[in-house]
Order: structure tokens, then sequence, then C-alpha cells
């Protein structure tokens, strides 16, 4: 399991490949390359939002029945986390991503016996329309949901590292108040004075200036 | 009656306990409340930032609040328990003063979901199915619906009539599996949606799952 920035950038980099892929004829690839940079930005959140261990990663906080066993597959249970936690346009989207990889990779292979075969390749339900969708709807809006521009500053800041328990909660008000690295660096002191601790906020500064970035002052 | 004896629970706060600890622990935050204790570190630990100190006869009413909200929220989803839920609500009264005593019996309070209520507010394989039916029949494009128990889920396909993939209809559906979702979360229900390969659906679903509704024969 990784931590954020490795989440980030392999989100990034499976972004990368899923629009690249958006003018050539493997739409199903860009489509599967799509969703799984979406759970590598959901992952991103988890570790971020989250100072429990357990709780920063999917595999890790998946109940387990009376014997040991695993009630839910990671799948499973990453879209029930985001169901739980997270806007339903949220589920929605990465919901639709997972059926939409899941088709394309594993339609021409769901025959369990000889008796029958597919007629046609999973890859030829697909058309450029359907990967559009995937990756400037569908991936789009779950980066925005999980509010992933924000996650990755956050990240940068290292608030968690300054004093983990303070950390933990400044981190939970930015998530919960901000949508983007942008609306947080527009705020003033004295209108975040509203929402944090002026302990929270020289917090807050001396970790900006670490990346030689301020809060504005007035 | 022994599932009443919620507030003894000593054990590790499960997912949805954590979870719900989590909105009563905001509450906290918005609230401008602190506990100043230190006997569990590991708990306590997350609400000391820095805030306003309160008393314990204070605090010990604001987690009644909580409790309580807790329960009025289950009524719309618990509806045929709702005397089993005025009872428990006339029962569960924090009475210690405590503040590691307090912040335990908060969790054991919200454990009441996780380990009572969605257990007997359980609706039956069949009730599931019916609703599933009776969701999708109204889809023109869905053609078939089978069902297997699989872990802690109704694993659902469904078979659509199209032979090229909609992402707005995926979405359309979507949208009901979220309200399915929300109505009966246990078991969970986990669906597929199979594009129409002119394909035997038999060599696609378990051997052992069950047609519940096939549009052919009604």
């Amino acid at each position: 399991m990784a931590e954020c920035a490795v989440h980030l950038a392999q989100a990034d980099h499976n972004e990368g490949m899923a629009r690249f892929l958006l003018d050539k004829p493997f739409f199903d690839w860009s489509i599967t390359a799509a969703f799984y940079s979406a759970i590598h930005f959901f992952e991103a959140r988890l570790f971020v939002e989250f100072a429990d261990p357990n709780e920063k990663h999917t595999e890790t906080s998946i109940p387990v029945d009376s014997e040991g066993k695993l009630k839910f597959t990671p799948h499973s249970w990453r879209e029930q986390l985001i169901r739980t936690r997270y806007s339903k346009e949220t589920w929605k989207c990465f919901r639709s991503l997972r059926e939409s990889s899941q088709t394309a990779r594993y339609l021409s292979n769901m025959n369990r016996d000889a008796r029958a075969f597919s007629l046609k390749p999973a890859f030829s339900v697909f058309s450029e329309k359907n990967a559009r969708f995937s990756v400037e709807n569908d991936l789009t809006s779950v980066k925005r949901e999980l509010k992933i521009d924000l996650v990755g500053f956050i990240h940068s800041l290292e608030i968690d590292k300054a004093d983990p328990i303070r950390g933990a909660l400044i981190v939970g008000k930015l998530l919960d108040n901000f949508g983007t690295r942008a609306e947080l660096l527009n705020e003033t002191k004295d209108s975040l004075r509203q929402i944090f601790s002026k302990s929270d906020i020289d917090l807050l500064q001396a970790q900006l200036a670490k990346i030689e970035t301020s809060l504005k002052t007035t | 009656m022994h599932d009443l004896v919620i507030a003894s629970s000593r054990s590790t706060p499960s997912y949805l306990s954590r979870l719900a600890f989590r909105s009563a622990f905001d509450s906290l935050i918005y609230s401008n409340i602190v506990i100043e204790h230190e006997a569990n570190p590991n708990l306590i630990s997350y609400v000391r930032a820095g805030y306003e100190t309160v008393s314990s006869v204070q605090l010990l009413g604001h987690f009644n609040d909580i409790v309580l909200n807790i329960l009025n929220n289950a009524r719309p989803e618990y509806g045929d328990l709702q005397d089993e839920l005025d009872f428990k609500k006339k029962s569960y009264v924090l009475v210690t003063n405590n503040y590691d005593e307090l912040v335990y019996d908060a969790i054991g309070a919200a454990e009441i979901f996780h380990t009572c209520l969605p257990i007997k507010s359980d609706k039956s394989i069949e009730e599931i199915e019916l609703e599933i039916v009776n969701t999708f029949k109204k889809v023109p494009e869905i053609s078939a619906i089978y069902t297997q128990t699989y872990r802690a889920e109704l694993q659902t396909t469904v078979f659509l009539s199209l032979k090229e993939y909609d992402n707005l209809l995926i979405h359309d559906l979507l949208d009901m599996e979220y309200d399915l979702q929300n109505k009966f979360p246990n078991p969970r229900i986990a669906i597929s949606y199979i594009p129409g390969l002119n394909q035997d659906r038999r060599t696609i679903v378990h051997p052992h799952a069950k047609l519940i509704y096939d549009k052919i024969h009604g």
C-alpha cells in the first residue's frame, strides 16, 4: 500500500494514459485506465483524510466476519466507503467507471464452459463517445468531488507530521470547508478565524511558509 | 434484553461506530468543546485540540443529545422497529461523569446500528429481490435479472438488450441502484450490468444463480 504522493502520481499517470488513448481505437483501455486512475485518487483522499492507520487504505479497513474472513472484496468495500462518506455524484461516477471497465476487461471472458462463446469481443461494445464520457465526465467528477487538488496541497503541507493530533483536526476542517487550493489561499487570516483557532492558523501558516506560500493578511 | 447493554461494550470500535463517533467528534469540534483527560490516548487525544474546556456535566448533556439524535435519525430506515427504538431511547441514558467512559459510551451508542438494528431490520432475500424486480422492470432495456448470495452480498446480474455500451443508461440505472443500496444495506446489493451479446445467459451467471426476472417470459 502506498502513501498519498504515490497514489497521486499513479493516478495522474493512469489518467494521462486514459486521455492519450481517447483518439486511438483502444477505447476499452482508455476506460480501464480511467477507472484505475479513480481508484488511486480515492486512496489518496483516504490517506490524507484519516488519521487512523487502518482507515488510510481500503484494504486495511474491510470488515471481517466471526471467522476472520473478509466480508467484502476490496472493490466492493471501496464503493461502500464512497457511498457512505461522500456525495452521491462521487459514488455514481466512480461506480460508472468500475462498471464500464469491468465490462471492457471481462465481457469476452465471462463464459464458464465451452458450450457457448461470445459472439463479439468486449472492445466492440465501446466507442470513442463511451471513452470520452468515462474520462471527461466520470473521472473529472470523481476528482472534483473528492477535492483532489486540495488533497494534494494538504499533503504537501505535512500538517499531520508537524502535529499529529491537531493536524488531523485541521485537515478535516480544510476538507470540509474548501474545495480547492486556490479557495483556501484566497482566504484572509481573519476570515479563517471563523473556522480555525489562532493556534490552528499559526500551525497552518508555519507549514505554508515551508513551501514558500502564505495566507492573505487582508 | 441483552442488546440494550450497549454502553458496556468495550470492544474495538467497528468501522460504522467509528464513523458515527467521528460525527459526534465533528459535533464537538464545532461546539468548541474539548475533553481535558488523558485516560485513553487513542480516543481522547482526537478530541484534545486546544479548545475551551467544559465541565463533565456539559459534556454528558452533549453526548446524550448526540445519542438521541442518532436514534431519531434512524427512524425512517427502521420504521418497523419504532417501538423498540423508542424503548432504547428511554433506556439509553448516559449516567457516568467520567470522560473516558463518556467517549466509550458514545461509541457504544453508535454500535447500536452495527450490532443490533441492521441485523434485526434485515429484509428477507425474497423481499429484496422483489424490490429489485419492481425497480428495474420499468426499464425497457433490461431483459433479465439473476441473483446469488456470496459473502455478505446479494450479487445481482442485470442483462441488457443493448449491443453497445450506453453511459447515460448506466447512470440512470445507478440512480436506482443507489436508492436500493440505501434501502437495503444488509446484505449489500452488488450489481453488474451486462450488455446483450446474444449468448446463453446461463453461461455468464453462476450455476447456482437464481433467475428473478425474465422479460420474455414475464
